[in-house]
């Protein structure tokens, strides 16, 4: 297979905190032949768009992207070169379960690549290496139709799901699934999802489903509500309407005692701060998202004398990625998602601040 | 720093089953520029001999060894070449480090990213089907090697490479909890008596069981708590269970290299209890009573040597003292009469042959 490279792109660039992301129209696509050892250049055909992709256009966190950067770090596309001198297999990195080769339909995540050396790697997790690179943060992301990604650390993308259904799996479903794991959860026990009706949360159900678990799905609105349940919730509670009883109905919902854990992907203190109240005891609080502001509150009445565990998950390892993806290549998780173009992200970013969106926005570039 | 590699070197080579080793003068090195992308080339200064490479000499395993080989995997030395676009090497020329039984793993497929780097599919075991340790220079893997701590020096770190590794291993994998009882049959051998110094560090509590008085000398110091003696005591499975509360431990580390060793101690093992299989018998069976394996909820694990966070893990521990081989220097021409007192089961601890020698 032969494909032009173009010289240059379309792509949407981070360049000053709180501004728009700029549309630049003819982006340099980074040179082929200049690829190190173990690189690959990725033409992007779908990219989603996340809330850590608006944090980081507005430089929310501690630690900043570096400027100018192209963001998005959820994305699929097809391998179009691999850097000289790239050895597979025998001795050399990757080449396990297949080499990736040009041609190659690859996924794009938050980590673009971990170092697979240090404790952190050595263990399994990879999320915590210090050596990470970052897609659409420290190294170029998936808002543009060139990206450069890492032969070692890319995910394989099997034939039968199209590249749009993979596309939210990459960070969305890995990050729930990844939480799941560790949410001491049982087949037939309770599991509470605020926000069951976005981006992260509409796939919690559908992971939790698939693990047996008996899921409350908590969110706002008729639609976020028929989502959830069609994909297998099996109560649910609207939180405005809920009001200041939240913490009663949740508990009344799940056999009068709580639900034995908890996954939360919101942008806000409040649901988690809400779990540590309705959680079972010795129940499990796992928290992915990552709001800014204010901390969560543990009173030590709650998480000593409720024996609860709480948990930080982030994002997920090459493993966990394959494992989501499989679930989902089974069909047993399905994201919901529209599909927009990447000029449009200035708006998608404004209603997923208004919380407007269901399911997930994918970027066809 | 620069070393000046030699073309050829002193090596112990088996050329099939039924020959002798030879220790010859004239066995080719690798040079740099022949390494391979990732491949290292490791000069040693010492090596430990492990029974697995009297299979390797006779093999008489399931798996088959590669002839010739040159045999060894518990090798200590310092990096003296690396080869050329070796991308992101963790080491470089003059690090001392060690190369143990998985000399390479893919590091990306489904059982490496699980952390079994052991039972990668690509694996390359030293002195098994890649040439290994019992020679001046090996080739090794610069993502495999196993940094040595400094305050470790290279003979007491060479057996921990794979004895201390994979009793290490087994015991972090057993379920047993600080207080809980650990039989250890073979105890007073190269693995059994570093098993002794790791369960201690671990908080466990320790029944030593082999036969003599040197042995039993050896396991008490290094802080087996009860011993048993096998050869003295008619009916092991009521002794080891009466040695241990009345109730039979709570976990066995078996290193034998035949089935009763395993049998007997689905026997004496607490309900509940763990029995980690270490040993590689070529063609030993483990019965165990179906009925009691499960009336008693017992768990069986096999348990294979360790991957890189396990290597690391068990050579910490040793450089911190709480592991200690206890071994005799030998040489590497003396490597056929340490294989003849393996056979006969005359080696207390371990031997390790010293380079310079």
């Amino acid at each position: 297979m032969t494909t032009t490279i173009p010289s240059t792109q379309r792509a949407a660039q981070i360049h000053t905190f709180t501004h728009p992301l700029t549309i630049l129209p003819s982006h340099p696509v980074p040179n082929p032949s200049a690829l190190a050892p173990n690189e690959c250049l990725v033409k992007i055909e779908c990219a989603g768009v996340c809330q850590s992709d608006l944090h980081a256009r507005n430089g929310d966190w501690g630690q900043k992207p570096t400027l100018p950067r192209i963001g998005g770090h959820e994305g699929v596309g097809r391998v179009v070169a691999i850097g000289e001198g790239t050895v597979q297999g025998e001795g050399g990195d990757g080449g396990g379960d297949g080499v990736v080769e040009v041609g190659d339909r690859v996924g794009l995540k938050w980590l673009a690549r971990t170092c697979l050396r240090c404790e952190f790697c050595r263990k399994g997790n990879e999320s915590s290496c210090k050596r990470q690179k970052v897609h659409g943060y420290t190294v170029d992301g998936t808002f543009a139709e060139y990206v450069v990604a890492w032969v070692d650390y890319v995910t394989p993308i099997p034939d039968t799901l199209d590249s749009a259904a993979a596309t939210a799996i990459l960070c969305a479903g890995l990050t729930v699934y990844k939480g799941l794991k560790h949410c001491n959860a049982r087949a037939g026990d309770w599991i509470a999802i605020p926000g069951a009706g976005g981006g992260l949360g509409h796939l919690a159900v559908q992971y939790a489903v698939t693990m047996g678990l008996r899921v409350l799905a908590i969110d706002t609105g008729a639609p976020k509500r028929e989502l959830a349940l069609s994909l297998g919730a099996e109560k649910w509670i609207d939180f405005k309407e809920s009001g200041d009883n939240l913490i009663k109905d949740v508990i009344a919902a799940t056999d009068g005692l709580g639900p034995h854990s908890a996954i939360i992907a919101a942008g806000a203190a409040l649901p988690y701060n809400q779990a540590l109240w309705y959680l079972r005891s010795t129940g499990t609080l796992v928290a992915v998202g990552l709001p800014g502001g204010k901390p969560l509150e543990a009173p030590f009445g709650l998480l000593v004398g409720k024996e609860l565990k709480i948990i930080g998950s982030a994002i997920g390892s090459r493993q966990d990625a394959i494992e989501a993806m499989d679930h989902a290549v089974r069909g047993k998780v399905k994201c919901h998602y529209t599909t927009r173009k990447l000029e449009e992200i200035e708006s998608i970013f404004a209603e997923m601040s208004a919380g407007t969106i269901t399911g997930r926005v994918i970027l066809e570039i | 720093m620069s070393y000046n590699i030699p073309k050829t070197q002193i090596a112990a080579v088996v050329t099939s089953s039924d020959a002798p080793i030879e220790i010859r003068a004239d066995h080719p090195v690798k040079a740099q520029v022949d390494l391979a992308p990732g491949e290292c080339l490791v000069k040693l200064v010492s090596t430990g001999v492990c029974h697995t490479d009297l299979h390797a000499r006779n093999n008489d395993w399931p798996i088959p060894a590669k002839t010739p080989l040159v045999g060894g995997h518990e090798g200590v030395g310092h990096i003296v070449a690396i080869g050329d676009n070796t991308p992101d090497s963790p080491v470089k020329i003059g690090d001392r480090v060690g190369i143990k039984w998985l000399a390479y793993s893919c590091l990306d497929c489904e059982q490496c990213r699980n952390g079994l780097e052991q039972n990668c599919p690509k694996a390359k075991l030293s002195g098994f089907n890649v040439d290994g340790t019992f020679a001046q220079y090996a080739v090794s893997y610069v993502h495999h090697v196993t940094p040595i701590p400094d305050s470790l020096e290279s003979n007491a770190a060479a057996s921990i490479l794979c004895a201390g590794l994979t009793v290490y291993r087994a015991l972090k994998y057993s379920d047993a909890k600080i207080g809980n009882w650990v039989a250890l049959p073979g105890a007073g051998g190269g693995l059994g008596h570093l098993a002794i110094q790791y369960a201690t560090a671990m908080g466990l509590r320790v029944l030593a069981i082999d036969t003599g008085a040197e042995k039993k000398k050896l396991c008490t110091e290094l802080g087996a708590e009860k011993w048993i003696d096998f050869k003295e005591t008619k009916d092991i499975v009521k002794a080891v269970q009466e040695a241990c509360d009345g109730l039979g431990p709570h976990c066995a580390i078996v290193t034998a290299a035949s089935g009763s060793g395993y049998s007997q101690a689905v026997d004496y093992l607490r309900s509940g209890g763990t029995l980690m299989a270490v040993g590689l018998p070529g063609d030993a069976k483990l019965e165990a009573s179906i009925f009691f394996t499960v009336f008693k909820s017992i768990t069986i694990k096999g348990s294979y040597v360790g991957n890189r966070q396990d290597a690391i893990e068990a050579l910490e521990i040793a450089a911190r003292g709480q592991a200690k081989v206890h071994y005799e220097l030998q040489a590497l021409s003396d490597l056929k009469g340490v294989y003849e007192a393996m056979e006969e089961g005359k080696v207390a601890g371990r031997i390790v042959l010293d380079m310079s020698k």
